[in-house]
């Protein structure tokens, strides 16, 4: 079927952002996958309606942001044991310098799902490079707010991630 | 944006980036479609049988037992039918929209669905109340013995179907109005500066 090759071949491009997306809002490797799958889903339900009145990129950002903001954690239920993949391993990373950089994006995302859900979804959209128009895009807000979201919210994650670091 | 802050950015951007991306498996997620594609089938499918299995009752009633009380009772079934179909089409106006718009209008359709999910509620108390005085009448003034209820035993299924239905209208209003709740909230926090 067509929707569902449309379907995979999105999956399969933005499976990064997405799996990035969940972890800035799921502390829980569980929950992550859950969300991702609930995301998955939604946007499974929701491209027959995607007209190209928007990019792609916007589209499947704003289903996903939607669903991460209302998703709720849930057992699985029987029989749907989420297999959580492992991670596949870079090879071209030294050991040491791998420990620091993973370590580094856990400061950060502890810092992000410490935000308020506004400078939350804003903070997340710019990390996946997103202009600020592409933001109020998703959002739904005018690029002046966005600027003001992240200028707050680049303060408010400094704050944080120092708070993070000192007491590392 | 000042270039000391486009800097920060790009430092920030680089942590965030930097994970392998982890495999994924879509078995999981294909078998939730396909259970999906099955519970709207079977949704509409037991909506269908419902009201089919109503108006088989009545038109057996009708042919069976022919008097005065099985056609106000076969009335009573169509109203009831009629009724309800017409308040779940009416009740969902507008909240077909597709799920890829703006976080804002996401969570103000969202919200409107949980509104109308505590109406439809409301509107299944109304229904049920309406029956139970339609029985009511039909046991103070109708047939004593009414001739498609054969024995005293089925006497009681009135009541545990009443009690069921409660149960769950109440159960459904409730998590309906926590989700609501919980919408209002998220609304709340994220129109901060809007």
């Amino acid at each position: 079927m067509a929707h569902d090759q449309h379907f995979e071949r999105v999956a399969y491009a933005y499976r990064g952002a997405l799996q990035r997306l969940a972890a800035a809002y799921e502390p829980d490797a569980h929950e992550q996958e859950d969300l991702v799958q609930d995301i998955l889903f939604a946007l499974w339900r929701a491209l027959p309606s995607f007209r190209g009145e928007c990019s792609e990129r916007t589209f499947v950002y704003r289903v996903a942001h939607n669903r991460a903001l209302t998703h709720r954690r849930r057992l699985p239920r029987r029989g749907e044991e989420l297999a959580r993949a492992d991670a596949v391993a870079d090879p071209r990373a030294d050991p040491a310098e791998r420990a620091e950089a993973v370590q580094r994006r856990e400061y950060l995302l502890d810092a992000v799902r410490r935000l308020p859900p506004a400078y939350r979804q804003a903070v997340t959209l710019r990390l996946e490079d997103l202009s600020n128009a592409e933001i109020g895009e998703v959002l739904g807000v005018n690029e002046n707010t966005v600027a003001i979201r992240l200028t707050r919210a680049r303060k408010a994650l400094a704050e944080l991630m120092h708070e993070e670091w000192s007491n590392a | 944006m000042p270039d000391a802050l486009t800097n920060e950015w790009t430092e920030l951007v680089e942590q965030w980036n930097a994970v392998d991306e982890s495999a994924m498996h879509f078995d999981t997620l294909r078998a939730r479609i396909d259970a999906e594609r099955r519970r709207m089938i079977r949704g509409v499918f037991t909506d269908v049988v419902v009201s089919a299995l109503f108006v088989g009752v009545a038109g057996y009633a009708l042919v069976r037992f022919p008097s005065a009380w099985t056609r106000l009772f076969a009335v009573d079934v169509a109203v009831m039918l009629v009724a309800t179909w017409a308040f779940a089409v009416w009740n969902r106006r507008g909240t077909w929209r597709p799920l890829g718009e703006t976080t804002e209008s996401f969570l103000r359709l969202a919200r409107l669905r949980c509104r109308r999910k505590i109406q439809a509620v409301r509107f299944g108390v109304e229904v049920m109340i309406a029956q139970l005085v339609a029985v009511t009448a039909w046991r103070v003034w109708g047939p004593q013995q009414a001739p498609f209820v054969p024995t005293e035993t089925l006497a009681i299924l009135p009541v545990v179907v009443v009690v069921a239905i409660t149960g769950w209208l109440a159960l459904s209003r409730r998590r309906a109005a926590r989700e609501l709740a919980e919408l209002e909230r998220l609304h709340a926090q994220l129109s901060v500066d809007a």
